[in-house]
């Protein structure tokens, strides 16, 4: 029978299946334990990692563009 | 390229990774997604509620699978484990219904496919006698066609080693072993003084030799032969 780890392995699987990576990334943390020693799983994992890491960065840089920025001009008198 | 375009860049790189990734492992996520509902299907069997509709419709959905022999090893096993606990949970019901009986029938027939679908069959074609090379004559000094650019030991000795490979594929036919064959051919070279057969021996003793088979007796043989044939004897 599955483990709960090969669940969660599953379900990480599924969540990349329909894009939802930080679903995936949960999912994946849970089955790290039993999976730590597996190259693929590691390499999967690492992958989501990087792209939420990817996408976080990139949101707040969008974040800082819609900032607008304003200067005070003091003309002479 | 700026910081954003390179992380966009980066962005789709890591998704287009993991879309092939998904594309590769799809089967495998089906069957274990498969595996996956019978399991839980199992662990809330209960005495008290009726799952034959739910174990029927699973083997129904999944019924290709089992004709595609898609499942590996580890899978095959797992499927075996959950359709055994299935088996035994139905078993506990003192009068099973004929939609259980059905469903113990599709059980026997999952278990006995992946049981075969694991056997390794080796097939042999029928047994058609070795029809050897004819042997041709023996090499007569003047029977060799002489080519003007090679000259005539060399054409003797070719044309000798071709007799002895098909005098070879003759004594082979039947034997299991090549020092059978090398027993063969020095009996030859003795009783018949067959100066091919000799060529032969020593041949098959010193590639046996090679192989580091011992072959002290057959050396033996091969030079009271030799001595023998050194008395006057003639080809046969």
């Amino acid at each position: 029978m599955l483990n709960t780890f090969e669940k969660a392995y599953l379900s990480a699987l599924k969540a990349l299946q329909h894009k939802d990576y930080a679903l995936a990334a949960d999912y994946f943390k849970q089955a790290a334990p039993h999976y730590k020693n597996n190259k693929e799983f590691n390499l999967y994992y690492e992958t989501i990692r990087l792209l939420l890491a990817v996408k976080e960065q990139l949101a707040d840089m969008d974040v800082n563009d819609d900032k607008i920025k304003i200067e005070e001009t003091f003309t002479h008198g | 390229m700026n910081q954003v375009e390179a992380l966009k860049t980066l962005e789709g790189l890591l998704e287009n990774f993991l879309e092939r990734v998904v594309k590769l492992k799809y089967n495998q996520l089906q069957t274990l997604g498969g595996i996956n509902r019978l399991d839980d299907i199992a662990r809330r069997m209960d005495i008290n509620v009726d799952f034959t509709e739910e174990i029927g419709n699973w083997f129904a959905r999944h019924n290709s699978w089992l004709e595609e022999n898609r499942f590996r090893e580890i899978e095959e096993n797992r499927l075996q484990t959950i359709l055994e606990e299935i088996r035994k949970k139905m078993s506990d019901r003192e009068f099973p219904s004929p939609a259980e009986n059905k469903i113990r029938t599709e059980i026997d027939r999952w278990s006995r496919t992946l049981k075969e679908s694991r056997k390794i069959i080796l097939k042999k074609p029928p047994e058609t006698p070795r029809i050897p090379e004819p042997v041709p004559p023996a090499p007569v000094a003047e029977s060799i066609r002489l080519d003007n650019d090679i000259p005539a030991s060399i054409a003797r000795f070719d044309y000798t080693l071709k007799r002895l490979a098909a005098i070879f594929s003759e004594m082979s036919i039947s034997r299991e072993h090549l020092l059978s064959v090398l027993d063969d051919s020095l009996k030859k070279a003795e009783t018949q003084k067959n100066k091919e057969a000799l060529i032969l021996s020593a041949l098959i003793i010193y590639y046996l030799k090679q192989d580091r088979y011992k072959v002290g007796p057959y050396v033996k043989r091969l030079k009271e032969t030799e001595r023998s044939f050194a008395g006057g004897g003639k080809d046969a």
